[in-house]
């Protein structure tokens, strides 16, 4: 979160920088503004070896098991605006699924907002997110920081090996609750990390154009990170709602 | 096509300031053209009264479905209320920006700051490309 934070601070005009990865354990991360604190439970978060940490960005809590992570950061005024970098970013992750032999659509808009209370990530599509076979494959949220926008995402690889029921502070099925749905139960056989990652890649690379290449922190971008990982590590931030 | 009230100011970061009866006592939100953009409002984060802020410190966040921004405070100025019916319905910021959703009212401090805002023809042409 710190390092996706710094390169949001730090984007040099003229760039974009997109991140991909997945998380050393299993992490149960928290949406910016959303309560957290008397709904999900610190032990039993730590009993099952789950990390804990609250996004930058906004939207629902979210289980980092199985599952990639990216984090686009692009200048916020470029020609899509907030919105249609939305619309932009998950046109070309479905994409990146059919090439991986996966139809997925956008969900159709409409309906009332969802709150950042109202229950985790995955549980209902919000207008123009990722969808196959009508549940939530690719769950994202944003975050502007200065002209800098920030959207993380999160794509499901498999079913996680852990259940936000067994976290809650109240065990038991969340209501009303759908769930999303992985790669595995749309019966896309285990692949390598790396080759979901390079479609993701190759995907945004053609959306966006222009010249990509690989690149390391730079040492502004890694000062930054340090100084903002007493934040992101901080329990204060964490449970702050 | 976004609503820009000619007798209002405005910010490079689409907030604007309205004046009260009071003097030197404005109301802050965000434009109308600022809540098009982010969509359905679902909550926000205010200071408190009494918060003291200078221009262009972080004086809140605003989350819209799945997006937060920054609130940047317009002017130096103390927050002397804050729209306690925004914590019962945030979406007011989206159907009446300018009158019911406002966010705070604030004192203040330094009235020159006034001359750096924008009129409501610059925050047009400001947004009027986009």
């Amino acid at each position: 979160m710190a390092v996706d934070h710094a390169l949001a601070r730090e984007l040099p005009p003229g760039e974009g920088v997109l991140r991909i990865y997945r998380w050393q354990r299993a992490t149960l991360s928290f949406g910016r503004n959303q309560p957290a604190k008397g709904r999900y439970d610190p032990m039993a978060i730590d009993g099952f070896g789950v990390e804990v940490v609250r996004r930058p960005t906004g939207g629902r809590e979210v289980l980092h098991d199985r599952e990639l992570t990216y984090a686009a950061i692009l200048p916020l005024r470029n020609p899509d605006g907030l919105r249609g970098t939305y619309g932009r970013i998950n046109r070309a992750l479905v994409n990146a699924l059919r090439s991986l032999g996966v139809e997925s659509t956008l969900a159709p808009g409409g309906g009332d907002p969802l709150s950042p209370d109202a229950g985790a990530c995955f549980r209902a599509p919000a207008p123009g997110e990722v969808v196959a076979a009508g549940r939530k494959l690719v769950g994202s949220a944003q975050r502007r920081i200065g002209s800098t926008l920030l959207q993380h995402g999160s794509l499901l690889l498999a079913p996680s090996t852990t259940t936000f029921a067994a976290l809650r502070v109240q065990p038991g099925p969340e209501p009303g609750g759908g769930q999303g749905i992985s790669l595995a139960e749309l019966g896309v056989a285990p692949l390598p990390f790396a080759r979901v990652g390079a479609v993701v890649e190759a995907a945004m690379a053609g959306s966006y154009g222009g010249k990509w290449e690989i690149d390391e922190l730079r040492p502004r971008e890694r000062e930054v990170a340090e100084r903002l990982r007493t934040q992101y590590e901080s329990s204060d931030w964490t449970w702050r709602r | 096509m976004s609503v820009i009230p000619d007798d209002l100011l405005y910010s490079e970061e689409h907030e604007y300031l309205k004046p009260t009866d009071e003097d030197g006592v404005y109301l802050v939100g965000v434009t109308d053209y600022a809540q098009g953009e982010l969509g359905d409002v679902v909550f926000l984060e205010l200071p408190g009264e009494g918060e003291s802020f200078e221009r262009m410190d972080v004086f809140g966040t605003i989350e819209a479905v799945k997006a937060v921004s920054d609130l940047f405070a317009p002017v130096t100025g103390e927050v002397v209320e804050v729209n306690a019916a925004l914590d019962e319905d945030p979406a007011l910021v989206n159907s009446d920006p300018y009158g019911e959703g406002w966010m705070v009212r604030v004192r203040l401090a330094d009235p020159s700051e006034l001359d750096a805002l924008l009129s409501a023809e610059d925050y047009r042409s400001l947004v009027g490309g986009d």
